[in-house]
């Protein structure tokens, strides 16, 4: 398989799960490209061999979760501005998406991983490379966090 | 929480982002900075190996440039060491890996010669290791901390499997290789669970070239919230031949009583001066201020040019006292071209 078919099978199945999961970490679009650049750079050239596609699925997502956390410490980035780059989310998802992007960012990681990814609590350790507790703690926090600020929005 | 997961269905990808994608990450040419290790196939060993004696021989004059050195070496040594005359005799792409239960250890390449080693090696953790902590204490720079032990011989993992460290060493001991080093961790990835650790040795004696020698990792550790953690809980070894050339070159002479012993090699040189009187005696650092190489052609060179770092030892045999200076050199010495070293004015011709 070439470079140009690996990395359309990988986009085609992958791509758009991990650009919204990027988007939600970094904030921008240009930061998140920069982000699934560097993702699909090791996929296509570092990557080992996979056994499954849940493998596979796994491994960029894990590859994803440090690109973004490196990068983010490279920016310093802290606020959840959302830049002029289109397209952003809805205007009727604005509040959450804020509320979200203001959660420290062990946080929104696992509610992601776990809510939109579908991940159990289990399969999100092992991708973190972190303990169950850990994760359920993190769900837990998020959780209160984001019930706590929409509920004093209303 | 169902109103997040609609809204992540909800929002769009950019528009041309997989053509645009996919335009950057052909054009990005592979990080080539840390070579990622993949085992290859014999076939390929066996090409590769023939692509390079066609490539050597068609550019003889310009051999060493071939000589791939991983970023870690050439960082470590000075600009230009892997394009020196020597870099292909003390060079070694090693590419050898042990699994070992849950960890893997793999050794990557080795610059070696009869009196010292560098050795890079990967040490994969196992799964259940909580990376973040590790990503932590690499960051902040305090860690991981690796030891290794080296021993003559094949060791296989089911020789010592489910053994600790200690354990393992006992198992292994009269086999060992006595080596004054360090190990420092230069490496850490979290997507592949990898360290890779710079090992440093200075051999005590000559070390046979070619013959199999074993690598025993200690359980790598951290201090984490105050207490030493266990990155694995058993030792792991990986054995390997070392094919690279180059020997010591060695001389002696005798001048008012005193007998100055000279070893020399790419990588380092040994100077020791003996006698009765420890008062007629250079001490290590007044060695190391003294020592020049002399080449064929007559030129001379102080040792401080090659970036010496190291120490040295003192003390008694019988009735006679010694005092040396073991370097570890930073430029490589084409030990071919030396023909003897000179110790203040004393010149003792090496061979």
């Amino acid at each position: 398989m070439t470079a140009e078919e690996l990395f359309e099978k990988t986009y085609t199945a992958y791509g758009p799960a991990l650009y919204r999961f990027c988007r939600m970490q970094m904030g921008s679009n240009a930061d998140t490209e920069d982000v699934l650049q560097e993702v699909f750079c090791k996929r296509l050239y570092r990557a080992p061999e996979f056994e499954t596609a849940e493998q596979e699925r796994r491994w960029l997502f894990r590859v994803a979760v440090n690109q973004c956390r490196d990068e983010l410490r490279r920016k310093h980035r802290t606020d959840a501005a959302l830049t002029n780059d289109l397209p952003a989310p809805a205007e009727a998802d604005l509040g959450l998406w804020e509320l979200v992007r203001t959660l420290p960012e062990n946080q929104r990681t696992v509610i992601h991983l776990h809510y939109a990814e579908g991940w159990t609590v289990e399969e999100i350790a092992k991708i973190l490379g972190t303990t169950v507790p850990a994760v359920k703690m993190r769900l837990k926090r998020g959780r209160e966090a984001l019930q706590r600020e929409w509920e004093a929005d209303r | 929480m169902n109103r997040y997961v609609e809204m992540m269905e909800r929002m769009p990808v950019p528009e041309n982002q997989a053509e645009r994608l996919k335009a950057r990450v052909l054009a990005a040419e592979p990080e080539k900075k840390r070579r990622a290790y993949r085992p290859r196939s014999f076939a390929k060993n066996v090409l590769l190996a023939a692509v390079l004696v066609v490539l050597l021989a068609a550019t003889a004059g310009t051999a060493a440039e071939l000589v791939p050195w991983d970023a870690f070496f050439t960082e470590r040594f000075s600009a230009g060491a892997a394009d020196s005359p020597a870099a292909e005799d003390v060079f070694q792409n090693v590419d050898v890996t042990s699994v070992c239960g849950d960890v893997t250890l793999t050794v990557r390449q080795a610059l070696g010669d009869e009196k010292t080693l560098y050795l890079l090696l990967d040490y994969q953790l196992p799964e259940n290791v909580d990376m973040e902590m590790v990503r932590t204490v690499w960051e902040d720079r305090k860690g991981p901390v690796g030891n290794v032990e080296l021993y003559s011989g094949t060791v296989k993992w089911t020789d010592i499997e489910g053994m600790g460290s200690w354990e393992a060493s006992c198992a292994l001991a009269g086999k060992n290789l006595p080596f004054s080093g360090s190990v420092e961790t230069v490496d850490f990835d979290a997507d592949s669970r990898t360290l890779t650790m710079l090992v440093t040795c200075a051999f005590s004696d000559k070390v046979s070239l070619g013959k199999p020698m074993t690598v025993l990792a200690w359980e790598p550790s951290v201090k984490w919230e105050g207490e030493r953690v266990d990155l694995a809980d058993h030792a792991a070894v990986v054995t390997f031949r070392p094919s690279y050339e180059a020997r010591a070159k060695e001389g002696q002479k005798r001048k008012d009583g005193v007998t100055y012993t000279v070893e020399l090699t790419p990588l380092s040189i040994k100077v020791e001066n003996a006698g009765d009187r420890e008062a007629d005696l250079y001490t290590m650092w007044q060695l190391r201020q003294k020592i020049v190489l002399v080449y064929q052609d007559g030129t001379e060179a102080p040792i401080r040019d090659f970036s010496p770092t190291g120490s040295g030892g003192r003390g008694t045999s019988g009735d006679r006292h010694y005092e040396s200076c073991k370097l570890l050199l930073k430029k490589l010495v084409d030990t071919a071209q030396v023909r003897a070293v000179r110790v203040g004015d004393l010149e003792i011709p090496i061979s």
